[in-house]
């Protein structure tokens, strides 16, 4: 047997040398071509995107009807237009929630050898940030066209800025997410409800400077007020900024996308796939 | 060449764990037609997926030269709302392949004709099964990984002519019995108890494998004499 198995075609060997200079064009074709069939997707399908870029709008407008049927009295919370200061928390908190959330529905299963489970998670990224500045063209457009001439930002610095944050902050989340499912199940179950919930605390129907300081000192804690009041810093020059930490916010972004990269690399082992039947 | 540095896996039954390899180092040259036995088909399974990327070794690597097959059989990435044709571009663009060359050898060789407009959920399952070897046999990967061999290749003409074609030039793993292997392979993989044994001669390999299944093959035989260790 030993000499069957030293005569035979298998070999021991030390140091395996491989070429690995087209490792990088080769995953940029991966990428490319799961971008592209994302692309035909929704062509097959425009509705889910559709109604899923719909629903930051529909909640805008029902909040601001809300606020004009039950408050009108009432002086708005800044600014002088309601819709735009709901518009300017909801969009980047929507923002958060789609690019992070829909990451916890990792990378299909079944799927080819050649595609990685980081592949799905960049494509959806690219996806959501295109879509995304569909949106805020189409949102804030239409409200310097049909509402106010401040939805013309006044600098568009913070307003790149706060986006840039939003999107590591929950890329970074969403890396945490589909990392950690396997060994958290239920915490697949808890996370969309904790992330609406986010919406009460995130400063976006109320400006968080003028709350009680305890209130102000605990709110300070979630990165996403930071980020939609330097989001909001684009829209409005004079918005109250007592709160703002931009240290803070990066800080916790680039923590975040550090923290979901490693975590992805320990447990892209544990990852099961399913079965192949070979013939018995 | 496929390359196992070190490489230990384990293969999980359910309420317990068997050793697949155990740092094992080999390397697995193409071109050649390889039967893979093992006792269990999970063992088999597992093996291919460590092969093919499917899976991740417990210690170690595997080093992969040339293009390995995804496993032929099925099309696991396959959207089923999407078209089969635009499936198929996907594939060829995945693994940097022309799509339109590709739609055209398929188009050449599956009896799908119009059927492959028709979105890839709605095929039946033996259309699935042929378009999937068709598919697999047109792609000039260096080494095929077949779970199961495919006894569509002994009906239809076409087929058997693409895979003889394809098998002139790559190498293969596969899983079957002993009077296919006669027919289609060149040499013998044997899986046992965390070793892996090489056979050049097809009947030699099962004839262990039968000595493994009756305990006979690992009798006497000590890691270092087995030329496992690194």
């Amino acid at each position: 047997l030993v000499d069957q198995y030293l005569n035979g075609f298998l070999k021991i060997v030390t140091q395996p040398m491989l070429p690995k200079a087209d490792a990088f064009g080769r995953h940029f074709a991966v990428l490319r071509a799961m971008l592209v069939r994302a692309v035909d997707s929704r062509r097959q399908a425009p509705f889910h995107t559709i109604f899923a870029l719909l629903e930051p709008l529909f909640l805008m407008t029902v909040l601001s009807g809300l606020w004009f049927l039950l408050n009108r009295h009432q002086t708005v919370p800044f600014g002088d237009s309601v819709l735009l200061f709901y518009a300017t928390g909801i969009f980047p908190y929507y923002f958060f929630v789609y690019v992070s959330r829909r990451m916890r529905i990792p990378a299909p299963k079944r799927r080819f050898p050649i595609e990685r489970r980081l592949d799905y998670v960049l494509v959806h990224l690219v996806l959501r940030l295109f879509d995304y500045i569909v949106l805020g063209l189409i949102l804030f457009g239409g409200l310097r066209l049909f509402v106010t001439h401040t939805a013309m930002p006044e600098s568009f610095f913070p307003l790149f800025e706060g986006a840039f944050a939003i999107l590591l902050l929950s890329f970074g989340w969403g890396l945490l997410l589909i990392s950690l499912r396997n060994s958290f199940p239920l915490w697949t179950y808890l996370h969309p409800s904790i992330s609406r919930a986010l919406i009460l605390i995130t400063g976006i129907f109320y400006v968080p400077d003028f709350l009680s300081p305890s209130a102000r000192y605990l709110m300070s804690f979630n990165p996403l007020v930071h980020a939609v009041a330097l989001f909001r810093t684009g829209f409005y020059p004079n918005y109250p900024t007592l709160l703002l930490d931009r240290w803070y916010l990066f800080a916790c972004s680039v923590a975040f996308v550090v923290m979901g990269f490693v975590l992805e690399r320990l447990t892209i082992r544990t990852e099961t796939r399913p079965l192949i039947r070979p013939s018995t | 060449v496929i390359i196992f540095d070190r490489v230990t896996k384990t293969v999980d039954f359910g309420k317990r764990r068997s050793p697949l390899l155990l740092d094992v180092s080999a390397v697995i040259p193409t071109r050649l037609r390889i039967a893979l036995l093992a006792r269990s088909p999970e063992e088999r399974s597992e093996f291919i997926k460590l092969i093919g990327n499917l899976s991740s070794p417990d210690a170690g690597r595997v080093y992969r030269e040339g293009q390995v097959s995804f496993p032929v059989g099925r099309l696991d990435g396959f959207s089923p709302s999407l078209s089969s044709r635009l499936n198929i571009a996907y594939l060829a663009r995945l693994y940097g392949r022309k799509a339109g060359a590709l739609i055209h050898r398929v188009e050449k060789y599956s009896a799908l004709g119009k059927r492959l407009d028709a979105p890839y959920g709605i095929l039946t399952k033996k259309e699935k099964n042929s378009l999937a070897l068709v598919v697999a046999f047109s792609m000039p990967f260096d080494f095929f990984l077949l779970p199961r061999f495919p006894r569509l290749i002994q009906s239809d003409r076409l087929l058997a002519r693409l895979f003889h074609r394809r098998m002139k030039k790559a190498g293969m793993i596969v899983s079957l019995g002993r009077a296919e292997a006669r027919k289609y392979c060149n040499c013998v993989v044997v899986l046992a108890r965390g070793y892996m044994f090489s056979f050049n001669a097809v009947d030699e390999g099962f004839d262990a494998f039968d000595k493994e299944i009756s305990g006979d093959l690992l009798r006497g035989t000590h890691r270092a004499e087995a030329g496992l260790e690194a």
